[in-house]
């Protein structure tokens, strides 16, 4: 499963350092690192929205800092 | 072919003075660049106010294309007159390189210049000639590439006088040094740095005179292209990547904005790769692309590569820890790197695109100062003695 999180300016400013490190952290503890590819993205047009824009398998998610546990079990763990 | 030139200055100030008293003008005009070094008499605001009229009053002369005669007479009348000696007094070095490789060396009272050529000493023959009553050095010559020339104020040759050494440091002394750090130091700043650093040695950190170390270094030119942000019409993209794309082999390439990455990924049809390695907490990780030598996030690093280059440019600070800094893997400390020491020329291609997402007032930091960064980014450089273009897209 390929995940993309956005490090352009304004994500970078919303967060994405923090979520990242929160992902990584997740994919280690629950041993998933074979199967959740995490990846960088530049700016995909859609930073009106109000958190840091996140891809799984191409669907579009905005995420705060504070959401990446939740999100991380639900959207990750539960599709996978 | 032209002549390319790399260019800096290291001041030492006399051991408890705020100001320095010697003065280095460094400015080009269409077919050449000339450094200037001034020495004021005295130490402290006297001395730093008759080398700076001394310096400026050159520099803008010889820009307007004066002759010799009439720079020293200038000088000799505008110079204020020193209560205590009774005189108004400036040594002085000018330094012109053409563009062709015509050389032009000026010399009043300060040391003489250390001119180095395949890692030996050329001496500089005499040829006074007296103008005002001043008797000044006047010595043409051509340069080639590698050739290093450096001028100093007198405050080198008395380093140590009276401590560590009887007579100070000599002149072949400093020479030699010299001719050994030449082959040492690849940049005109490593270089002057070296030297200043052995007087403030000799002077056992306590200098007693001002002391200034300016160096010209001829290379081979070194373009940079930086292209960031988006153009305003997308249906330039195409022309804008083309020409940022064009240009010698030596061509070195910066990308600074994500979307701007993109999109010259999209045009180039290469693939974008972005790191997640953050080095730097507040520096987005950069990327990577084929051909593109560097590609970072843009106003978050621009806003710190110039904080960098404004630091370099101030000059009073720099040391080895900036120079540590300048070595650290984020994205500014990279783009400032190159600029700084593998950058003669600056080739800026950048979009006037306003990102819509940025006029988003939650965020903590304005983003929409792209056009002012690279307004700054391009005083700095052009100060830092680069020749700076722009193109709007």
């Amino acid at each position: 499963m390929r995940v993309t999180i956005c490090i352009g300016s304004a994500c970078h400013l919303k967060g994405s350092k923090d979520i990242i490190q929160k992902m990584q952290e997740l994919v280690k503890v629950h041993q998933v690192s074979d199967k959740v590819d995490l990846n960088g993205a530049f700016c995909s047009s859609n930073c009106m929205k109000e958190g840091v824009c996140v891809t799984v398998e191409d669907t579009l998610f905005s995420l705060k800092p504070d959401e990446t546990e939740a999100f991380f079990e639900k959207e990750i763990l539960g599709r996978l | 072919m032209g002549v390319t030139v790399d260019v800096a200055y290291k001041s030492l100030n006399k051991f408890s003075e705020i100001l320095c008293g010697d003065k280095v003008e460094m400015l080009q005009t269409e077919d050449s660049n000339i450094m200037i070094l001034a020495d004021g008499m005295g130490s402290g605001v006297k001395a730093n106010i008759l080398a700076t009229l001394t310096s400026k009053i050159l520099g803008t002369m010889f820009l307007n294309g004066a002759t010799l005669e009439e720079c020293v007479e200038t000088i000799v009348q505008t110079l204020p007159i020193c209560q205590v000696r009774h005189v108004a007094y400036a040594t002085f070095s000018i330094l012109q390189v053409f563009h062709n490789g015509d050389a032009y060396l000026v010399e009043f009272d300060n040391p003489s210049c250390i001119f180095i050529r395949n890692g030996r000493l050329v001496p500089i023959p005499e040829n006074i000639r007296e103008v005002e009553g001043k008797k000044i050095n006047e010595y043409r010559f051509k340069v080639q590439k590698g050739d290093a020339l450096i001028l100093m104020s007198d405050g080198t040759i008395h380093a140590g006088v009276g401590q560590l050494l009887n007579f100070g440091w000599l002149w072949e002394d400093i020479a030699s040094y010299a001719v050994k750090q030449y082959a040492l130091t690849v940049s005109a700043m490593r270089l002057a740095t070296a030297i200043c650093q052995a007087c403030d040695e000799l002077y056992q950190y306590r200098p007693g005179d001002d002391t200034t170390v300016a160096c010209m270094r001829i290379i081979n030119s070194k373009p940079v292209n930086l292209m960031t942000g988006p153009a305003q019409a997308p249906e330039k993209d195409d022309e804008m990547v083309g020409a940022f794309m064009s240009g010698e082999d030596s061509t070195k390439r910066i990308v600074c904005g994500g979307t701007s990455a993109t999109i010259v990924s999209r045009v180039l049809k290469r693939k974008l790769d972005v790191s997640m390695d953050y080095v730097d907490p507040e520096i987005p990780p950069i990327a990577y692309m084929d051909g593109i030598e560097l590609v970072t996030e843009g106003v978050l690093t621009l806003n710190r590569v110039i904080q960098l280059l404004k630091r370099y440019v101030k000059n009073e600070t720099i040391s080895e820890d900036f120079f540590l800094e300048l070595d650290k893997p984020n994205g500014a400390s990279m783009v400032a790197k190159m600029l700084i020491e593998d950058c003669t020329e600056l080739h800026m291609y950048v979009g006037k695109a306003i990102n819509s997402a940025y006029q988003n007032p939650g965020l903590p930091f304005d983003l929409g100062i792209r056009q002012n960064l690279v307004e700054q980014l391009k005083h700095t450089v052009e100060e830092m003695g680069k020749t700076v273009t722009v193109t709007y897209y």
